[in-house]
């Protein structure tokens, strides 16, 4: 990853961090909740938070993991909003079958699904969920990211699991799984 | 700190995971938008180190391109667009250009700008806003680099905009940045680092 090294909060530059996190944030951030019209907002206001707070920054994390906690910060802060507007958290306005190309289509298809079954999980287990099992990364990086203990974050990723199979299979399947 | 995450979940869970890792990807498009936008709340203002007389000349460059921005970027009644008319057809382009270059050069990113306004100029010569904006941007290369063709293409296309668009309510000043240069002088030695 570009920015992991030993960074301070005088080296650690803004655009560089952009350039090789923005992608990661931005599916994180669809996957804890925030919808296709409010995404790109979320994204920026990740950037502007972490830009704002680079002189808080010590170093002791990973400017990445130090990223991934403002995001899962700034996804609730929208998830939060958009409860109390009673807007459908994710899937943004449909399109049109006959008007959408096959490969967009189908995204659309997997990104409702997805929602669908996230949106199952209590909040702090889908969060987990989303970090470890969809975006790969460590346990004990998720931990820092999210100020938990290890043994809290896997903890919940065992709980969001089981959650997760519930959703898929229905309560009688995977009760024998 | 190991990792010694759980066992993977049940298969349909693990079939689920690995069906959705990529899902919710961004486009490069919408990336590249953000960035822009971010970087226009974050761009710090940037000093130029120019000596002696260029500063002043730097300094009514600056004023030009400030009021652009309340002008409007792509002209409205009376503006820019009093230059030599486009056909029909080819205006959204050139409108969709001086936007994009705008968007750039607002984020700081006045190479790319200059790309783009230069295919505007090389679209249509005759069109007014895009000469100006390529103006602008030389001015800002100039005054980042102390580029001496920089500042030399700046009044080149800051002259061509005025012979462009006389009656433009900013063709005054622009014509005073060309004056400007033509009595400087030695300007080119002055902008040598």
């Amino acid at each position: 990853m570009l920015v992991r090294s030993a960074m301070s909060s005088e080296s650690l530059d803004i655009s560089r961090l952009y350039a090789a996190e923005a992608r990661r944030v931005w599916r994180m951030l669809r996957r804890l909740g925030v919808s296709e019209a409010a995404v790109e907002d979320a994204v920026q206001d990740v950037f502007l938070t972490a830009h704002q707070s680079l002189k808080r920054f010590e170093g002791r994390a990973q400017p990445s993991t130090w990223l991934l906690g403002i995001a899962v910060r700034v996804a609730a802060n929208v998830r939060r909003s958009t409860q109390r507007r009673g807007v459908l958290g994710v899937g943004g306005p449909a399109t049109e079958p006959e008007e959408a190309a096959d490969e967009a289509l189908q995204q659309q298809r997997d990104l409702r699904e997805l929602e669908q079954v996230l949106s199952r999980l209590p909040d702090e287990q889908r969060e987990v969920v989303v970090l470890m099992d969809l975006e790969q990364l460590p346990g004990p990086e998720v931990a820092e990211a999210l100020g938990l203990k290890v043994n809290t974050v896997y903890s919940r990723l065992r709980l969001g699991r089981a959650a997760l199979a519930l959703a898929l299979n229905g309560p009688e399947r995977s009760a024998h799984e | 700190m190991s990792d010694e995450r759980p066992p993977e979940g049940p298969e349909v869970v693990r079939d689920f995971l690995a069906r959705h890792r990529h899902t919710g990807e961004p486009t490069d498009a919408a990336v590249e938008r953000v960035h822009r936008r971010l970087l226009a709340r974050v761009q710090p203002t940037r000093r130029w180190s120019l000596p002696g007389e260029v500063w002043a000349a730097a300094a009514v460059l600056a004023v030009v391109v400030a009021l652009q921005g309340l002008m409007g970027l792509v002209g409205g009644p009376g503006s820019a667009d009093a230059g030599v008319a486009p056909p029909d057809e080819r205006v959204a382009r050139l409108e969709g250009l001086v936007r994009q270059g705008s968007d750039l050069s607002q984020a700081g990113n006045w190479d790319g700008a200059r790309t783009v306004f230069e295919e505007c100029v090389r679209l249509e010569p005759g069109y007014a806003p895009c000469v100006k904006h390529l103006a602008s941007v030389f001015a800002k290369i100039a005054g980042r680099d102390s580029s001496q063709v920089a500042i030399d293409q700046s009044f080149t296309w800051f002259k061509r905009y005025v012979e462009l668009a006389p009656s433009a309510p900013d063709a005054p000043q622009c014509q005073k940045i060309v004056d400007t240069w033509k009595e400087c002088g030695n300007c080119a030695e002055t902008f040598v680092p």
